[in-house]
């Protein structure tokens, strides 16, 4: 069904010409093949890595503006005028992210909006450059015919670029930084600058939209290039349905067509318009193509019951130069004038060493500061004599720490198979240009790293369920996941915060087996659990935690016989 | 038919079928324990007896009053309160708000002494709690906002409790008070059902229960001839039973 969609899109947009010399028709098309463009671009921001911006008209006014300027100013070949609209945009769209990013939400909104205004403003009042509120003429100009051949096919390859990036590396990691950049960073991959890439990819596509826009038109001004335009690109796509390929494509014909279908009905023509955006909200909250694309999934069999699993990290894995893999010295931290650690040192060797204390102890806590979530008042941490003190999470993934969150964090827009590939991947993710291209090199490394991927899946028994979206798992099973997509990084250290909580008596005894296992072959392991006969079978070496400090340290039974341990912890019957 | 009953209870999420035609009773003052697998429909089970999940066919009354189909604060001021999975607990408002907000549902009003009368005992259950009492739940840990969780659920003085994981990232220390705790609080005439992957814990302390597997009801019955049961002892109990 999807791909006759296509062809029959493809085949009405290539027959329109033959069929009919009515400019106004074309002109029509060729403005929702523009506008498709854009959508693409700002479908790589908003769709995949979940970032909002109302500016998007500012770099389709830069992209306007470079090719117009370059051209009849300067005298540039048109294609190059292109390229340079392409590159300036995108080059803008990196600056203003490097300082917009660093707010989300609401707060980036607002940001984009000003930059916007900015633009607007620049094209408004720099008259001899922009040519002021007047514009610039006499741009070269091709024939209508060829402008829509021109328009049409850019915006083909804006969609195949896009489809070519959702389907790699990046477009995973994309995705990962919106469902969680939490563990996206515990996967090496630093949050921020994936999302200027995001962005920086989506004011390249506007550029480019931009510039075909002065082309087709001969004549651009600032009247084009309002707050309007923004919105218009913004309810394009979630009217054709955020994140998916065939989105834009879909909203920018309706978004185009619709207003002049609605000509004869003059004086209500604005209401009619805005009142269906009202209900396309309601009925169509994933867009028009992410509800034909749900109702295809719903019909979906449901995955069959997990393999015995077993995990087990990749083989090849750098060993520890030594036995104190990470030390920690007089760590503390403080939150609301609560002291939750003060004064922890502990050392990481070899094997498996736990956590244990009452509720509040302190010892997620200590685990956030150990990844780089938090950063201690007071204290030092050394990973393999390297002190990482401070270090942001993503950078101390990187040098080989990986953990589970106490409640799990899935990457809820992809697969069971990408989740684990964004850690196979990891800090990694690749060249872009070649990931949108679809390189051959570029798709022979993804090729290598999904298969990776699926052998890990294979073992850890999460095989059949490689291609159900990560939601779907039953709770326990997210757990298993999480552990697997830690273990893709090839770490040296996994730090796992309760991963045995809602785990079923049988299911806590296949976690004890995969953990005595990758004690003998795998990396060492920081354990926080509640579950005593687990922690007492497996762990080398207990650390307790009350009140933020470190009440007692040692072996298995030295820890459970301990007068504290039992007072603060353990109660008097166990 | 006081207490709750549920008849032929059919729901899932969108057109995926979880519930398989579930009948249960709990009757008034009892603690019935639901034993299954993840994924084998515990939690879907108890969002749809709340209403915060749509049954598609079937029988819930409370009290002999049907409460299927109706929303779930609706249900909630019926008496019947849902501790959920996942705490659910309002981060950007103090330990005591949130205490507060779990009186919403109390079928007693605005009763200051009852009111009062519950949040002393909450806080002596989880003296945790009282330490923190105004500063926001959000910085609580995730162990104390379990305890939160489950204090909310006691402030609306319910008639039925449904818990889910009660005892999710809780220490040993209390894991066995909570569980002591739910047990006092039938003797005060609650109405408890529980779901909990400590089954060992949960059949030691429930009176009667129920055997899930793929959303159908496989076994049920008193909880000590359950626990008993071969296929329930290697299935769910595992080889180390926890009790």
């Amino acid at each position: 069904m999807r791909r006759a969609g296509w062809i029959v899109l493809g085949a009405a947009v290539v027959l329109l010409p033959t069929v009919t010399a009515n400019t106004y028709y074309l002109y029509i098309v060729a403005s929702a093949g523009l506008l498709t463009i854009v959508t693409a671009g700002l479908n790589v921001l908003v769709g995949f890595s979940g970032q909002m911006s109302l500016g998007h008209a500012g770099f389709y006014a830069i992209g306007a503006y470079t090719a117009a300027i370059c051209t009849v100013k300067l005298g540039w070949n048109p294609w190059l005028a292109f390229l340079a609209a392409v590159l300036c945009a995108a080059l803008v769209g990196a600056g203003v992210a490097g300082a917009a990013l660093r707010v989300s939400g609401p707060y980036l909104a607002m940001v984009t909006i000003a930059f916007g205004i900015i633009v607007e403003g620049i094209l408004v009042e720099w008259i001899p450059v922009t040519g002021g509120p007047g514009g610039i003429f006499r741009i070269p100009k091709p024939s209508l015919v060829w402008s829509y051949v021109l328009i049409m096919a850019v915006a083909a390859l804006a969609l195949w670029l896009t489809r070519n990036l959702r389907h790699s590396a990046w477009g995973r990691a994309f995705l990962a930084v919106r469902g969680s950049d939490v563990a996206a960073e515990s996967l090496g991959l630093s949050a921020y600058y994936v999302r200027i890439v995001a962005f920086t990819v989506s004011a390249g596509f506007a550029g480019a939209g931009g510039a075909l826009f002065a082309f087709m038109n001969g004549y651009i001004s600032p009247d084009s290039f309002t707050l309007q335009t923004s919105i218009l690109f913004l309810l394009a796509l979630l009217f054709g349905g955020e994140g998916t390929v065939a989105g834009p494509a879909v909203g920018s014909l309706v978004l185009t067509l619709l207003p002049e279908l609605l000509t004869s009905l003059t004086d209500y023509r604005l209401i009619i318009y805005g009142g269906l955006l009202m209900c396309s909200i309601y009925w169509l909250p994933a867009g028009v193509v992410g509800a034909c694309r749900s109702r295809q999934s719903d019909s979906s069999d449901q995955p069959p019951e997990p393999n015995r699993p077993e995990l087990e990290s990749q083989p090849v894995r750098p060993e520890p130069a030594t036995d104190r893999l990470m030390e920690v010295e007089g760590l503390s931290i403080t939150f609301g004038g609560v002291a939750a650690l003060s004064g922890v040192s502990l050392s990481l060797g070899r094997g498996i060493q736990a956590v244990i204390g009452p509720n509040g102890a302190g010892k997620t806590s200590l685990l956030n500061v150990l990844s780089g979530y938090y950063v201690a008042k007071a204290g030092h941490i050394r990973l393999d004599g390297e002190s990482v003190t401070g270090r942001p999470p993503y950078a101390i993934a990187r040098r080989g720490v990986a953990r589970t969150f106490q409640t799990p964090q899935l990457f809820i827009d992809l697969t069971v198979l990408e989740n684990v590939a964004v850690g196979v991947a990891g800090s990694r993710p690749g060249i872009i240009l070649a990931a949108m291209l679809g390189l051959p090199m570029e798709v022979r490394r993804d090729c290598e790293i999904l298969q990776t991927s699926r052998v890990l899946l294979d073992r850890a028994g999460l095989g059949p369920w490689a291609h159900a979206r990560a939601e779907s798992l039953p709770s326990g099973l997210r757990r298993r996941l999480e552990i697997v997509r830690a273990l893709a990084t090839a770490p040296r250290l996994l730090m796992l915060d309760e991963p045995a909580a809602g785990l079923s008596p049988t299911e806590i005894q296949e976690l004890d087996a995969d953990l005595s296992r990758l004690r003998a072959t795998g990396p060492s392991v920081l354990l926080v659990e509640h579950h005593m006969d687990l922690v007492m079978a497996i762990s080398d070496h207990i650390t307790v935690l009350d009140y933020g400090r470190v009440i007692a340290s040692g072996t298995p039974d030295a820890v459970r016989s301990d007068p504290a341990v039992i007072e603060a912890y353990l109660g008097a019957s166990a | 038919m006081n207490g709750l009953a549920l008849s032929g209870v059919t729901g899932g999420y969108g057109s995926i079928q979880v519930l398989r035609e579930i009948s249960l009773r709990v009757h008034p003052g009892e603690i019935v324990t639901i034993v299954g697998v993840n994924g084998a429909g515990k939690t879907t089970l108890l969002r749809s007896i709340a209403g915060v999940l749509k049954s598609w066919r079937g029988q819930i009354t409370l009290d002999g009053e049907s409460i299927i189909g109706h929303p779930s604060y609706w249900v909630a001021r019926r008496g019947l309160v849902l501790v959920p999975e996942g705490r659910g607990i309002f981060g950007d408002q103090t330990v005591r708000e949130n205490l507060l907000l779990g009186t919403l549902a109390r079928r007693d009003g605005k009763d200051a002494a009852a009111i009062g009368r519950d949040l002393e005992r909450s806080l002596t259950l989880f003296p945790a709690l009282r330490e923190r009492l105004d500063g926001l739940a959000g910085g609580l840990s995730g162990g104390q906002q379990q305890m939160l969780a489950l204090a909310r659920g006691i402030m609306a003085a319910p008639k039925v409790l449904l818990l889910d994981e009660p005892s999710l990232g809780l220490s040993p220390i209390l894991v066995r008070q909570i569980f002591e705790a739910i047990g006092r609080l039938r003797q005060e005439g609650l109405t408890v059902l529980l779901v909990e992957q400590m089954a060992g814990q949960a059949l030691a302390l429930a009176d009667r229960a129920y055997v899930l597997e793929q959303g159908r009801i496989t076994l049920e019955g008193a909880a000590s001839q359950v626990r008993e049961n071969p296929s329930v002892m290697q299935a769910y109990l595992g080889r180390n039973r926890v009790t």
